[in-house]
Formats: structure tokens, C-alpha cells, sequence
């Protein structure tokens, strides 16, 4: 046993502390998080927060307006945040050729010579032919 | 209520399976002597038939039925001949299930539930590639493996070729709720948590072994076990497949070594650096192990063997389906110019750059000077006792262990050498994860230096 306590003696001055055990038990004891868990599991749709506005507001967009396949603006495709949208979107589909025009793009750098046909706060669903 | 009991049918129904499939299920010894064990490599076969059930082409949801019946019939078998050893022993008597182990058992169980059921998912890969293909798995109809458009051009970044066990399982927990959200398809990884933990108290001979070992995982990589990335699972697995090896060898325990072997194969379902890792044990531990469990009495019909094969197959069906469909790993490395490109690599620096990230801070605190300083402490202790453990068979082990630990860095670094992404930024992303199992390869052999009984001063075993 003696050697085991020095061991992890040795090991707790060794590591960073990123994973300490008082951060461990705190998020263990949480009242909240027990509690909340037999809701969050059950309901479609939870937890969606963790995803960027953007991509929760064309969710919605999307999900409004019935849409299966769409197409993204340039300046999203060029982001690293494409990623985010197309899980996040799934089972919609980032299929341009048959997206029959619909663009998601945001609000303040709408694609040029396009239709706005729905928006939410900083993104926008246009139609471009 | 109605969680409890969906959020049970999705762990009963997966180790229900598995114990169904565990041919030491329906023995009497085992329940009595390894119950624990039992129950880890249920977790493993279990996890395996869903995975397999998802390449049928009817769907995963329509092997419901099926599944159900036989996880149905999995835990019948385990009930009985629990009930069947506590009747012949006293209570509290049967090693396997004491009232300590099984406190333990459970409060982990609990803590593991809550930190990962607790938060959704959020780390970046987690999102991108596991959860991203069972979330794609899930909305295929039929929901097979073989009908998801892993070529569809936008999902690209999301890595297509890598095992799909996790996205399985993650899929099988959402059909069996009914939904898809942020949170039940972590079921997945709880299932690979409890898994772990059953095959760690089966193991774990003394409360030193057993805390030692936790405490080490969840201040090294605990992290790692609840966001979603399958990193930590990968080295926890890696570390059990050593330890039960070793165990098999020391104790000459057929079953023990079969289920090394059963932990090493199922990391290739979790990540594709497990075919690395399986790959260097074939030929650096599997030769031992095949020596050892050619002299064992137990478990030498051809019905114990099963469990490696069942857990092979999924490994070499997506091998198969991802060769006949085209879809390419990233970093193309089945490309006739390795060779070329390894050797320019070699030349031009980039062994010097993977070098100073290794010795970055922040990774060298995390993974090299905690081994070191074991091995330091170590080094002092075997000379204090005056013990020469280097003659023996059990060293020859440890020598074996180490030398896996070591061809593995170096295939690791092999494949960053051979990386078409810009190295800078692919050291950036993984490394602090990729070096995990070398990391845990060294851990698990200090554990068991310092933890597994006394070493002969001369001569084999």
C-alpha cells in the first residue's frame, strides 16, 4: 500500500491537474445534472444547444419550410464550422444539384441576385435560380 | 419511469446479447470465480452483435425482435447459474461478487452514467465522425451500415473508412428510445465504460491493483471517458488486453488469455489505431499466449474460441465493404509511394518537428514524465529489495510488453511521417491523444511490476 501511495504521490505532482478530483466529484455531486438526465434523454431534439446559433437557426429554417436538400453559402462552405452545419442539419443534406435553389446563407452577406424567403436573427434562407 | 425503463432495455438488451454469446456464461466455475469477467467480455460480444446486426440489410431496428429474444435468453442463462453458485456457497462468500467489489462496482456505474449521460455531445470529433455516423446510420432507411451514403461529397471530413462500432451502438440506443438527440446516443460509450470496469474488477486481485489503476486512468485520460472521443477507450482496452495476457501467462489461465486476445481484437472496432495495436500483438504477444494456452487444462474446447472470432468479424466485414465501395482513409496509406515518401520525410526534418512536440509541456507533463518518474521509483525499489527480475519468464513478459509499447511509437510516428496533412497542424490536433496507449503500455507494465506479487530473484518460472 505504501508503495502504491507514492506512486500516485509521484504521479499527482507529475500531471498537469486538468482532470483534478475536486473538479471530478463537484460535476458527480451536482444536483442539477441528475436530476435533469431522465428529461434530457427522452426528448427529441435535447441537448442541441451545444451547436452554433447559426446552424440551430437553419435547423429551423429547414425544418419550416420542409426543405430535404439545400445548398450553402460560399463563406460557410470556406468555414470550419461546415462541419457543425452538415451533422447538425442531417438527415437534410447538403446536396446542391438538388437543392432547387435554396441557399442558407447569413442574413448580413446574402447571396447576390437571390430571393429572401425566410430568416431567422443571423440566418436566412434564400432562392437562388 | 419510462426512462428508467428504456434507458434499461439499452444496457440490458446489449450485455443480454453478449452473455448469450459468452461461452463461460454457462458455466458454473466462471460465475463463481471470474462473474465479472463474464459480464466484461458479455459487454464486448454483446456490443459486436449489435455492430454486426447493423450490417444486415433489413436494418438494425428490424433485428430488434431478434436481439431482444436472445439477450432475453442471455440473461436467463446468467440468473440461473448465479442463483445455482449462491445456493451451493455461503452469502458474501463468492469472490466474484462480494458486497466491497460490488459497492464499488456500482458507484462507478453510477458516476460513469451521470458524467456521460450528463452532458451532450460536444467535443469536436465526437461530433464530426462517431456520433455523426451513427446519427447517419440512424436516419438510413433501413438503417443497415450498407445503406448510408458514406460518399456523399459533403461528408467528407468525417473520416467514412473508421470502425463503426460506436455509431452502432449509438444508433441502437436511439432506435430502442425512438429518437435522436444530443444525449442517448452516449449510451454508447457508458456501454464501453461498464464494460471496462467489469473487466478491471474481474482482474484486479487486491484493492491496491483496483484503485491504483482507477485512480491512475481518471487523472490521466478521465476526461477522455465522457466527452466522446474514443481515444481513453482505446488505452483502457489496450491496458486490459496487456494485463489479462499477462495474468493469462502468470496463472497459465486459458480463459484469461482468450479474453486478452477477445480486448485486443475488439479495439479495431473502436478505432483504426487498434488495427496497429492487434497487429504488433499478433506477432510480439500472440506467439506467447498461443505457447501458454496450448499447456492450459481450462477452456481448451473449440466453443471458447468463439469469442475471437465473433469479434473479429465485424472488423473484417467493414474491411471488406470499404474496400469494395472505394472509401479511402485520409491519409492514403495504401499509396504505392510510402516507401519514397517515408524516406524524404526522414531526411527533411520532420522527425525533429514530431520530437519538439512530444517534449511541448503540456504533453510531456501528461504522458512521458509520469512514466518516467515510475520507472524511476521503480528502478529504485527492485534494487533496494536487491531482486534480479530480469532473468525470469515474467520478465520475458514485461520485455514483450515493452517492445509492443515501443514498435508502436514508432508506427505511429511512421504514419505522422506518412501524413499528406500539413504536420504541423496534424501533431497539433492528435497527438496529445495518439500517445496514450504507449503511455498506457508503460503504465500498465509499471502496475503490474509493482503490483503483482513477488518476482523470483533467479532462474524461469
Amino acid at each position: 500500500m505504501f508503495r502504491i501511495c507514492l506512486l500516485l504521490i509521484i504521479l499527482a505532482v507529475a500531471f498537469d491537474g486538468r482532470y483534478s478530483w475536486r473538479k471530478i466529484l463537484k460535476s458527480l455531486t451536482d444536483g442539477d445534472l441528475i436530476s435533469s438526465i431522465p428529461e434530457k434523454l427522452l426528448q427529441p431534439e435535447s441537448g442541441s444547444k451545444v451547436l452554433p446559433i447559426e446552424v440551430r437557426e437553419a435547423k429551423t429554417l429547414l425544418q419550416r419550410n420542409s426543405i430535404q436538400h439545400y445548398n450553402l453559402n460560399s463563406d460557410i462552405v470556406r468555414e470550419i464550422t461546415y462541419q457543425r452545419y452538415i451533422e447538425g442539419l442531417w438527415p437534410r443534406r447538403h446536396t446542391p444539384e438538388k437543392s432547387q435553389g435554396m441557399v442558407i446563407a447569413q442574413t448580413n452577406n446574402p447571396p447576390h441576385n437571390c430571393e429572401q424567403l425566410d430568416r431567422e436573427t443571423r440566418i436566412g434562407l434564400f432562392r437562388c435560380l | 419511469m419510462v426512462f428508467s425503463v428504456a434507458f434499461s432495455c439499452i444496457l440490458l438488451s446489449t450485455f443480454g446479447v453478449g452473455l448469450a454469446l459468452t461461452p463461460e456464461a454457462y458455466s458454473k466455475a466462471s460465475h463463481k470465480y471470474c462473474g465479472y469477467r463474464v459480464l466484461g467480455t458479455a459487454g464486448i460480444l454483446g456490443q459486436t452483435l449489435i455492430y454486426l446486426a447493423a450490417f444486415m440489410p433489413v436494418g438494425l431496428s428490424q433485428m430488434k425482435p431478434i436481439l431482444g429474444v436472445l439477450a432475453a435468453f442471455g440473461w436467463l442463462v446468467f440468473t440461473v447459474n448465479s442463483f445455482r453458485v449462491h445456493r451451493q456457497s455461503k452469502p458474501f462468500q463468492v469472490q466474484a461478487f462480494s458486497t466491497f467489489k460490488f459497492m464499488l462496482v456500482l458507484f462507478l456505474a453510477v458516476g460513469f452514467t451521470v458524467k456521460i449521460l450528463g452532458e451532450p455531445i460536444s467535443s469536436w470529433d465526437a461530433r464530426s465522425i462517431w456520433f455523426f455516423h451513427g446519427k447517419m446510420l440512424y436516419y438510413a432507411n433501413p438503417d443497415s451500415l450498407l445503406n448510408v451514403s458514406w460518399l456523399h461529397p459533403s461528408v467528407a471530413f468525417s473520416h467514412a473508412d473508421y470502425p463503426k462500432l460506436v455509431a452502432a451502438t449509438s444508433a441502437w440506443a436511439a432506435s430502442i428510445i425512438g429518437t435522436w438527440n444530443e444525449y442517448i446516443p452516449k449510451t454508447s460509450i457508458l456501454m464501453l465504460a461498464l464494460t471496462a470496469t467489469f473487466l478491471l474488477f474481474s482482474l484486479a486481485r487486491n484493492f491496491t491493483q483496483l484503485i491504483g489503476w482507477l485512480f491512475l486512468i481518471l487523472l490521466n485520460i478521465g476526461n477522455l471517458l465522457w466527452v466522446g472521443l474514443m481515444d481513453g477507450y482505446l488505452a483502457v482496452f489496450a491496458s486490459l488486453a496487456l494485463w489479462y495476457t499477462w495474468r493469462g501467462l502468470e496463472d497459465n489461465h486459458g480463459g484469461h488469455l482468450l479474453t486478452g486476445g477477445v480486448i485486443a481484437l475488439f479495439l479495431c472496432q473502436i478505432k483504426n489505431e487498434g488495427q496497429l495495436f492487434l497487429a504488433i500483438f499478433l506477432v510480439v504477444i500472440f506467439p506467447l499466449s498461443l505457447l501458454q494456452y496450448k499447456k492450459t487444462q481450462q477452456h481448451t474446447s473449440r466453443w471458447a474460441l468463439w469469442p475471437l472470432f465473433l469479434t473479429l468479424a465485424p472488423t473484417f466485414v467493414w474491411k471488406v465493404f470499404i474496400r469494395t465501395n472505394e472509401i479511402k482513409n485520409d491519409l492514403f496509406l495504401d499509396s504505392s509511394a510510402i516507401a519514397n515518401k517515408l524516406i524524404t520525410r526522414l531526411t527533411d526534418g520532420s522527425l525533429g518537428v514530431i520530437g519538439g512536440f512530444v517534449a511541448e509541456k503540456s504533453v510531456f507533463y501528461q504522458t512521458i514524465l509520469g512514466s518516467l518518474l515510475i520507472l524511476a521509483g521503480l528502478s529504485v525499489y527492485t534494487h533496494k529489495k536487491n531482486r534480479v527480475v530480469f532473468a525470469s519468464q515474467k520478465a520475458k513478459i514485461i520485455v514483450a510488453f515493452a517492445v509492443l509499447g515501443a514498435c508502436y511509437t514508432i508506427g505511429i510516428t511512421s504514419i505522422y511521417l506518412l501524413t499528406p496533412h500539413d504536420l504541423v497542424w496534424h501533431l497539433e490536433t492528435s497527438l496529445s491523444r495518439t500517445v496514450l496507449i504507449p503511455v498506457w503500455v508503460l503504465n500498465t507494465i509499471n502496475l503490474i511490476i509493482l503490483t503483482e506479487g513477488e518476482w523470483p530473484t533467479r532462474g524461469p518460472i
